[in-house]
């Protein structure tokens, strides 16, 4: 099993890789789409806060428990919690497995988008027949031209094999590939910046993203909005951090590699939000409050206002998010992968060719129904409903209950003592006790609350979706918790309960 | 990957622009500054809208957005605005009654004119913990050896 899991090659391989994961789409349109809707300079003190309050200690928790186990994420928790711990192990990664279907069909939009930045995008309109609109404002009429085009299918084929060949042997291919994609991401988005603060005011951009007030920062939500940025800009609760440390020897030092990976992704999050801002300024941009909208039509507009260069930036934007999102998706699927390694003892070969069907036909699903029927519900929403619904469920809200009960379970079942005088063992920069309290306490009451206050607002206005504008598919919002609900958990427990490789091994030892 | 409501939004942007054609709103400034006194003119068709309601809706589409309302535009089309915040904001007119659709929008950008010292401050203060932190985490990965010789047992 050793053979299949491997191993990082060097230490720069595996921060490189940690910080690809989590340097993904939204830390370059997210965080922007997440700092504007909470009042921008209101937003960024809280967002500090959180990274230091939250982020910091649940990823250096993440990765210990990689390096204390050496197995993926459901053993992992498995060995600590029994049963139990692994069983939410498995809907952690479920929940990333729903993930990646549509963040697959989302970066095959990407490539759609990047083609047509050679051309097509920068036109005044394009016609949509698939809504029946002559000369939609582009870049959205391109946008909805070429997600309800048969030709995304063969997009998100290729997505897929990209990822397939970056993971096919595990760390050996995943660390060359970061080693080129996650320098060169930084090189594309200093080039973005250093465009978006030379243009006319761009620089007021800056201003307004730090710039704090204390008035709006009184709101609750303000501070809700920071904890959800930075726990999912850290890809936590995912179970990659685990996966990814598990390939680590002992002796690594996580507290520093923890501290460095966070402050590479936030640092990150600074200069895109530092880009996004400027141009949003320049150009007196509303943005739409969302990623998808800030991703396919805001950063493109303000791209398009630009005097010179539209073609080239336009093109070095969605390389840009290609890279971005590649670096995560794969970590999404290695972490699936090593899980199933783990608990059924079989060949990459094996478990990559499992995980890559179940993927295709699942990204295949949430880019067909705008293709088969692009006149749904009249307005050719009901493909972007379906995958903002999943999104809302498994990324909103599967990601922060496993982050919840993960510290609960490191907190009081390991416990985190034995952990924080483990890792203290092999790094220079020694854990407090406070690490113990934040884990056990201040956290998961933390996510508690913002998952209370969730549930608070579905039970006073309805479930999440059921005021979206959908003519037929009214249970569409309630049968899509339930899919994510049932899905999840079920599976979880089939897997949770299956004999694994190792008890086979154990039972044939005793016979 | 975020959970809010852009589809429909996204939807009437790019569908519904075309409603505001022939009436356009304009300010004296293309970038005005928070606290000082810009003009704001509505016409239609080149003609001057009297009477139009104006409103200004700062920060739009964030959930520290508030609205603020002007004087009436007069005979020339014309009213004042002294922008209360800097940032991004969005001024609409519409008829008298102040109520139904807009006739006309424009996004704006105010500026704050200097970098204010808190929003100084504390970009810095983020930079050096960003940066500072990972450059002094990768001496320190960079000092105790690139390589990784243990095999993790398993």
């Amino acid at each position: 099993m050793a053979e299949q899991r491997g191993q990082w090659s060097t230490k720069i391989g595996f921060i490189l890789a940690a910080s690809g994961s989590a340097i993904g789409l939204g830390n370059i349109v997210f965080f922007g789409a997440n700092a504007y809707t909470f009042g921008a300079g209101a937003f960024y003190l809280p967002y500090l806060l959180a990274l230091v309050l939250v982020g910091i200690p649940v990823l250096i928790a993440e990765l210990g428990l990689g390096t204390y186990t050496h197995r993926a994420f459901p053993a992992s928790l498995g060995q600590v919690a029994g049963r139990g711990g692994e069983l939410i192990g498995w809907w952690g990664i479920l929940n990333a497995a729903f993930i990646t279907m549509y963040y697959v069909t989302i970066l095959a939009w990407v490539c759609g988008m990047f083609l047509g930045s050679f051309a097509e995008i920068w036109k005044p309109a394009t016609d949509v027949p698939a809504f029946g609109i002559e000369g939609m404002a582009n870049p959205t009429g391109y946008f909805f031209r070429m997600i309800s085009s048969p030709m995304v299918l063969v997009l998100v084929a290729i997505v897929w094999l990209l990822n397939i060949v970056i993971v096919r042997r595990g760390t050996a291919t995943i660390e060359p590939v970061v080693k080129v994609f996650v320098p060169l991401m930084w090189v594309l988005m200093i080039v973005l910046i250093v465009r978006g603060v030379t243009l006319p005011h761009g620089e007021e951009g800056i201003y307004l993203l730090f710039t704090p007030d204390f008035r709006i920062m009184s709101d609750p939500e303000v501070w809700r909005g920071a904890v959800s940025q930075i726990f999912f800009s850290l890809t936590l609760g995912f179970g990659v951090m685990t996966a990814y440390a598990s390939y680590l020897p002992r002796n690594a030092d996580q507290p520093n590699n923890g501290l460095v990976i966070a402050m590479l992704n936030c640092g990150f999050e600074y200069i895109a939000g530092i880009a996004i801002f400027s141009l949003l300024f320049a150009f007196a941009i509303v943005p739409r409050a969302s990623t998808l909208a800030m991703m396919f039509f805001v950063v493109p507009q303000g791209i398009d206002a630009m005097p010179w260069g539209v073609v080239a930036f336009g093109l070095l934007f969605f390389l840009l998010l290609l890279m971005a999102g590649l670096s995560s998706s794969i970590s999404l699927i290695e972490a699936m992968n090593v899980a199933l390694i783990d608990k059924f003892g079989w060949s990459r070969r094996q478990t990559l060719l499992v995980t890559s069907i179940i993927g295709v036909l699942g990204s295949a699903l949430f880019a067909l129904p705008i293709v088969i029927d692009r006149g749904l519900d009249g307005n050719g929403t009901f493909g972007l409903s379906l995958l903002d619904l999943i999104d809302h469920w498994a990324f909103g809200h599967g990601l922060l209950i496993v982050g919840l009960v993960e510290c609960l379970i490191l907190g009081w079942c390991l416990p985190i003592s034995k952990l924080r005088l483990m890792l203290n063992e092999h790094s220079w920069a020694r854990l407090p006790v406070a690490f113990d309290w934040l884990i056990k306490f201040i956290v998961p009451l933390g996510l508690a609350t913002i998952l209370v206050s969730s549930v608070v607002g579905k039970l006073r206005h309805g479930i999440y979706g059921h005021d979206m504008a959908l003519d037929w598919g009214k249970a569409l919002p309630l049968l899509a918790f339930l899919v994510w609900l049932l899905g999840t958990t079920g599976v979880a427990l089939i897997l949770t309960f299956k004999r694994s490789a190792r008890s086979d091994r154990e039972t044939e030892v005793v016979s | 990957m975020k959970r809010t409501r852009w589809i429909v939004v996204v939807m009437l942007v790019a569908v519904g622009s075309p409603l505001f054609a022939a009436t356009t709103i304009g300010i004296d400034s293309e970038f005005p500054l928070r606290g000082v006194e810009t003009g704001v003119v509505v016409t239609d068709d080149g003609m001057p809208v009297s009477n139009a309601a104006i409103t200004v809706v700062y920060r739009p589409n964030s959930r520290t957005s508030f609205t603020a309302v002007l004087r009436p535009t007069d005979v020339a089309g014309r009213t004042t605005w002294t922008p209360r915040d800097a940032g991004i904001v969005t001024l609409e007119a519409r008829d008298p009654s102040g109520k139904g659709a807009a006739l006309a929008s424009l996004n704006v950008a105010v500026r704050f004119g200097h970098f204010p010292a808190r929003g100084l401050t504390i970009m810095i203060a983020a930079g050096i913990l960003l940066f500072g932190g990972a450059v002094i985490g990768m001496i320190f990965v960079i000092r105790s050896g690139a390589s990784l010789p243990d095999t993790p047992s398993t």
